[in-house]
């Protein structure tokens, strides 16, 4: 084929131009062939997933084959008879003693603030940025999508309104909550906490799609305003046609309690065990991994030179961060300004040193919450306490922010 | 290995050839959206023939003329417009293509300067609390006014209440983040400043609201949010505003659209080549915002189409920012007109009534960001 004269020349051009950026670009191919799934990796992930196909099949085969007394659903019945049992034994019958849902409260506020804050600080590391906070990947609209189908499609309501503090009235009430089945009494949290993971799996989905194998961190961050903004819009949509239509109030009381926050909700100590045993293993992990958020933070190349496989950390932390914000999501609604405010704060007392930054980020979080609270008991419990974390939360950020960043820039990281 | 001067010119040409090639096409598809768009019916499901829409168009424009310079046609208006089928459909239909794809400008053009100077491929335009800001014009005006706030007769006041509180928000914002930073002005603090603002208003707002006004106001609250003043985009009440926040805000921007460049440097690098970034910044971002506010009392909270028409266009037309505006434009318009039919079409529908054009915007814009991204070769700068 014949080109013109001008057309000859760009072709040159353009392949002298290519042939320099390959050879620029021979160690990032070897890099890409490097981390690509191996076969090994495949076969392992099939294993796993066939021996979890094979554990369900065999529980339906025990339920309906041989005995339908024994299921999951009695298995885990069973186990939390006994935790029940133990935490009766430690605590008290907690229908006898008032003290405990006060307890139980300010156990729920205090390691949610240092779950979020702890999830806030890996965000940072990851994502090099100061303004990254936990729900920069969707995790609070992926919430919201849970409750919303939860509450849409899931709802049974009580048939036993809890109308008047009489004792007849209380015991059918305990009654009816002691028969009701799993997903009547749990189904709320566990779609909630679905839903945020779920939102921040195709998040990374999408992320690892469009890097071609690695995941990178603009991607990501996209990603997670795409799916926050987009939900936000159909979930306020909902909300308004629930309001016009006259439904049920509750259904549309259970979505903006998820937004304003709720922490009278952990009573039964299988719900709070449920919720500190994650939490706090998801802390623990994420301080042992301090040192290697120190290496991140220097920035990918730096770190790939010192051998740390980033893309596989990054993951790791994402994942932790998630199971910690979407606890907090599923149990207390959200919360807004603790996983970004607190790390800056921590930052101030304690240096940039990861392995000291995430534990006390831990504490500044729970102690963050805690003040919210007394200042919700010392104002007479006038509005919800969510409320006071919010405005509390962006007050006290503004307020240090201004003073403090005048005297010299610190620099964040 | 040396690139000479000459490659370097035929590559250029090449480029700027590509190029014009690329806005050409844009400029047709746009059209000729714009003219199935005429075509599609809203009364019935049907169409009319592109040549009867056209001929309605001309009738149109023939008879505004008439009217403004007293041809003798005009005396016999009726009997023209009685010759010409589907007429009134077609003129309210031109109207309601010609507002959206206004507003898909407006919109793609207020994202890419806010995506330019904030360096940040998520930087959308509502982050300086323009959003916060619409919401607590509505939530004033709700408490002046009550049910009545929502209706057509306060249609100015909802445009004015709008952009008095969300400059005087970006301007405190700007304010308050020049002197924290030691009277020097860095993009970290704006933003800082910006999302603590927007939140603390946005909260403060969500707690005081249900607890001051009564269920309907609080009712009509929650619509004025949700749809703004025009959801379908088809009356032109504001328009005066719209058209002045057009000329006020693009104008300007049009004109620095070579300096706008320079936005992304660092202020020690920019001064170095002897240009003020924090300057083009502060009034690239003022005018931006003035584009910004108008569509948000317009539409509502839509952010997400300010953060996919740029990502589009850098794609297409590279990340230079005179080639972006022109393309920002028009697949702003495009991505709006392919809207406006999704809810012409779901109008139809028994079970929804009247839709919002602002999630129909999200919910379309949604696979179109993540089919950009799984398709963005180079890195988003």
């Amino acid at each position: 084929m014949k080109l013109s004269d001008s057309k000859q020349k760009e072709l040159n051009a353009r392949i002298r131009i290519n042939m320099e950026q390959e050879q620029n670009n021979l160690y990032g191919n070897q890099e890409k062939q490097r981390h690509s799934l191996g076969r090994e990796k495949r076969n392992t992930i099939l294993l796993g997933v066939a021996l979890l196909v094979i554990f369900l099949l065999s529980c339906i085969f025990l339920t309906i084959v041989v005995d339908s007394n024994y299921s999951l659903a009695w298995a885990a019945r069973q186990v939390i008879l006994r935790v029940n049992d133990i935490t009766d034994l430690i605590l008290g019958n907690h229908l006898q003693s008032g003290i405990q849902y006060f307890l139980c409260q300010i156990a729920t506020a205090v390691v949610a603030g240092a779950a979020l804050a702890v999830a806030g600080v890996s965000f940072q590391g990851v994502f090099h940025n100061p303004m990254a906070s936990p729900t920069l990947l969707g995790v609070e609209s992926g919430g919201a999508m849970g409750t919303m189908v939860f509450v849409l499609f899931f709802y049974q309501p009580m048939l036993t309104p809890f109308l008047n503090n009489s004792v007849s009235e209380f015991s059918a009430y305990a009654l009816e909550y002691n028969n009701m089945n799993l997903i009547q009494k749990y189904g709320q949290y566990l779609f909630t906490f679905g839903g945020c993971v779920a939102v921040v799996v195709i998040v990374m989905l999408i992320a690892k799609l469009s890097g071609k194998g690695k995941i990178e961190t603009v991607p990501l961050m996209v990603g997670g305003t795409i799916f926050t903004m987009s939900i936000n819009s159909i979930l306020e949509l909902v909300q308004y046609y629930l309001s016009i239509s006259g439904a049920n109030p509750a259904l549309t009381e259970q979505i903006e309690s998820l937004q304003t926050g709720r922490y009278n909700s952990l009573q039964e100590p299988v719900l709070l065990l449920g919720f500190l045993i994650p939490v706090l293993a998801a802390i623990i992990f994420t301080t042992a991994m301090g040192g290697r958020l120190n290496i991140i933070a220097f920035g990918e190349q730096e770190a790939k030179l010192m051998g740390v496989n980033v893309g596989l950390d990054r993951t790791v932390l994402v994942m932790l961060s998630t199971i910690l914000t979407a606890a907090v999501v599923a149990f207390c609604g959200t919360i807004a300004f603790v996983g970004m405010i607190v790390p800056h704060f921590a930052r101030m007392i304690v240096g940039s040193n990861f392995r000291l930054l995430v534990p006390a980020s831990a504490f500044l979080g729970g102690i963050f919450m805690l003040l919210a609270y007394d200042i919700y008991y010392m104002t007479n419990m006038v509005v919800n306490v969510g409320h006071v974390v919010n405005i509390a939360g962006g007050l006290i950020f503004a307020v240090f922010m201004f003073r403090y960043r005048r005297r010299g820039n610190a620099d964040w990281a | 290995m040396q690139i000479g001067l000459e490659e370097i010119i035929t590559l250029r040409k090449a480029d700027r050839k590509k190029l014009r090639t690329r806005t050409v096409l844009s400029i047709v598809v746009l059209l000729v959206l714009f003219w199935a768009f005429l075509c599609t019916r809203t009364v019935e499901i049907g169409l009319i023939s592109p040549v009867q829409a056209l001929s309605n168009v001309f009738t149109y424009v023939k008879l505004s003329l008439a009217q403004i310079f007293h041809w003798s046609i005009f005396d016999d208006q009726l009997a023209v417009i009685q010759a010409q089928p589907y007429y009134y459909e077609t003129v309210t239909r031109l109207e309601g293509a010609v507002q959206a794809v206004v507003l898909g400008a407006v919109l793609a053009v207020s994202g890419a300067v806010y995506q330019c100077v904030f360096r940040n491929p998520i930087a959308t335009p509502t982050m300086l609390g323009v959003s916060s800001g619409v919401r607590l014009s509505n939530f004033v005006l709700v408490l002046q006014y009550s049910t009545i706030a929502s209706t057509a007769t306060l249609v100015t006041l909802r445009y004015i209440y709008g952009y008095v509180f969300s400059i005087g928000i970006l301007v405190v914002v700007l304010v308050v983040a020049h002197f924290m930073g030691n009277k020097k002005s860095s993009v970290a603090d704006v933003l800082l400043v910006g999302s603590i603002v927007s939140r603390l208003l946005s909260q403060g707002l969500r707690v005081v609201q249900s607890y001051v006004m009564d269920d309907d106001a609080y009712l009509v609250l929650q619509q004025m949010n949700l749809y703004g003043t025009d959801a379908n985009l088809g009356n032109s009440q504001g328009a005066i505003f719209r058209l002045c926040a057009l000329l006020v805000g693009m104008l300007p921007l049009y004109f620095m659209r070579f300096s706008l460049n320079v936005v992304s440097f660092e202020d020690e690098d920019a001064k170095c080549l002897g240009i003020s970034a924090s300057r083009i910044r502060t009034a690239s971002l003022i005018f931006s915002t003035i584009l910004m506010v108008a569509a948000q009392v317009q539409l509502g909270d839509v952010a997400l189409l300010a953060l996919l028409v740029p990502h589009i266009c850098r794609y297409v037309f590279g990340a230079n920012f005179q080639d972006m505006l022109v393309g920002c434009i028009l697949y702003g318009g495009i991505i709006m007109l392919v809207c406006k039919v999704v809810v012409a079409l779901l109008s139809f529908s028994p079970y929804l009534g009247v839709m919002s054009m602002n999630v129909i915007i999200n919910v379309i814009s949604m696979p179109l960001l993540i089919f950009v991204l799984l398709k963005e070769r180079r890195g988003w700068a």
